[in-house]
């Protein structure tokens, strides 16, 4: 017994010694108007990241939630390294984790509207947010794979060149250079097919 | 009109893309002003360009400074007592992987805690010392050890597994590490007995999303419950655990 809980206890330190190695900074932390300067820089691309993943209805929700998760594990950025990509990766996370609860809510919700007694009116947690400007338009957007939307729309939307795509996504530049122009062709085949059907109807 | 081929398609995409420059550009244009095709497909192109600039409008960064240290002070006062669950249910780990494993073999094997590795070794010969059947021995046990009852509502299906806890007599006034690692950590079982659920609390998971590959077969989901962030690792679509425990949070 005395074994087991000398056995025990040593495991023990062995996690909070490990746990707090991992909390304990080693190096530099930035500073919260460090970290503020360096958010607000690379804000719109964070945002244009979260629409290529989830959305533009939940974008800013998902940018702002990973401003969180970063804050809160700002030891293990490397102060004089590339914060923009780090926040990156962690929005392209905190998206993922978005667009299950999304999709958790929305089965919820079905699941409700077809309950005898439920009149579901609306999402208690956020609400369903901005409705689509363009539905065509999102709905030609979901043809394209998630790369090419974000590449897609860096452009566009941000006008960011070829080479600070590259520098974004991690893909060459050629690459995204090449993402860039099938996404267009095939928004512009998904928009041509869907004035096809709407004349059809 | 005349369908394009493919190299004049590719012409039209580097032209509209500003990629054209010189006698290239010059002949193009010139090509442009006589064939309607051309300038038609140009167009199409440019409006798409349009369409989801007026669509997507990308806003600012917001003019308000950040202010998380606000946050972190109202988080910290409900970490306070989750920290007792936290360091208890390290021990659960620890406890849980003694008798198979052993801790050492597990972190040499991990390198270090990831979610994707946390949730296998947990769900290994989980012996735990007490187990909570319903909601009400659940509060209670939490009730008595950690002074804080967490009452599990709400489903039928999976039931939350009780704690190994050498933490009898564990008196949080005395602990002196009231900044150290906060880790909580909960097996559900469904039905079956299969261990379903591992929630983990850890400040520092935001590295875990992308660790979790489409191919492990788990999923991390995310919720704040009482003020901290919770994190749920698992292999089912959607979260059990972290449901149970908001509902029956205050």
């Amino acid at each position: 017994m005395v074994m087991h809980a000398l056995y025990t206890h040593d495991l023990w330190a062995q996690v909070v010694t490990l746990a707090a190695a991992q909390q304990t900074p080693s190096k530099p932390q930035l500073s919260l108007d460090e970290f503020s300067r360096l958010y607000a820089a690379a804000y719109q691309t964070l945002v244009v990241v979260a629409m290529s993943q989830t959305g533009r209805a939940n974008a800013e929700d998902v940018v702002q939630q990973a401003a969180m998760i970063a804050w809160e594990s700002r030891s293990r950025f490397k102060v004089g390294t590339d914060f923009r990509a780090w926040m990156v990766a962690i929005v392209r996370g905190a998206a993922r984790n978005d667009r299950r609860s999304e999709g958790r809510r929305t089965k919820r919700h079905q699941a409700l509207a077809h309950e005898p007694g439920h009149a579901v009116v609306g999402f208690i947690d956020g609400g369903p947010g901005p409705g689509p400007i363009d539905p065509q338009l999102e709905r030609a957007m979901d043809h394209l794979n998630e790369t090419q939307r974000e590449c897609f729309l860096l452009r566009v939307l941000l006008g960011r060149t070829y080479d600070q795509i590259a520098s974004i996504t991690g893909l060459p530049a050629a690459t995204a250079r090449t993402h860039v122009a099938r996404a267009r062709q095939q928004l512009a085949a998904a928009l041509a097919s869907s004035r096809g059907a709407a004349s059809h109807a | 009109m005349r369908e394009l081929t493919p190299q004049e398609t590719d012409l039209v995409l580097r032209y509209v893309e500003g990629d054209l420059a010189g006698e290239e550009l010059s002949a193009f244009e010139a090509t442009l002003s006589t064939d309607a095709a051309l300038r038609a497909e140009v167009d199409r192109f440019q409006r798409i360009d349009d369409r989801v600039r007026a669509a997507l409008p990308v806003p600012q960064a917001p003019s308000e400074p950040l202010n998380f240290e606000r946050v972190s002070k109202q988080a910290s006062t409900a970490q306070s007592r989750w920290l007792k669950l936290g360091l208890a249910a390290a021990v659960i780990l620890a406890a849980g992987l003694g008798g198979q494993f052993g801790l050492g073999r597990y972190l040499a094997w991990a390198g270090r805690l990831d979610a994707g590795n946390l949730y296998r070794v947990t769900t290994i010969r989980f012996e735990p010392q007490v187990i909570c059947d319903t909601p009400e021995k659940f509060a209670d046990y939490t009730d008595k050890i950690f002074g804080v009852p967490i009452t599990p509502r709400g489903s039928e299906s999976v039931h939350l597994v009780g704690w190994r806890s050498p933490l009898a007599g564990y008196d949080p006034e005395k602990d002196p590490d009231a900044e150290g690692p906060r880790l909580l950590l909960v097996s559900a079982r469904d039905d079956a007995g299969q261990p379903a659920q591992v929630i983990v609390l850890f400040q520092d998971a935001s590295a875990w999303a992308p660790e979790l590959a489409e191919d492990s077969g788990l999923r991390l989901f995310s919720r704040k419950i009482g003020g901290v962030r919770m994190y749920e690792v698992t292999p089912l679509d959607e979260p059990v655990a972290l449901d149970l425990l908001e509902r029956g949070h205050p």
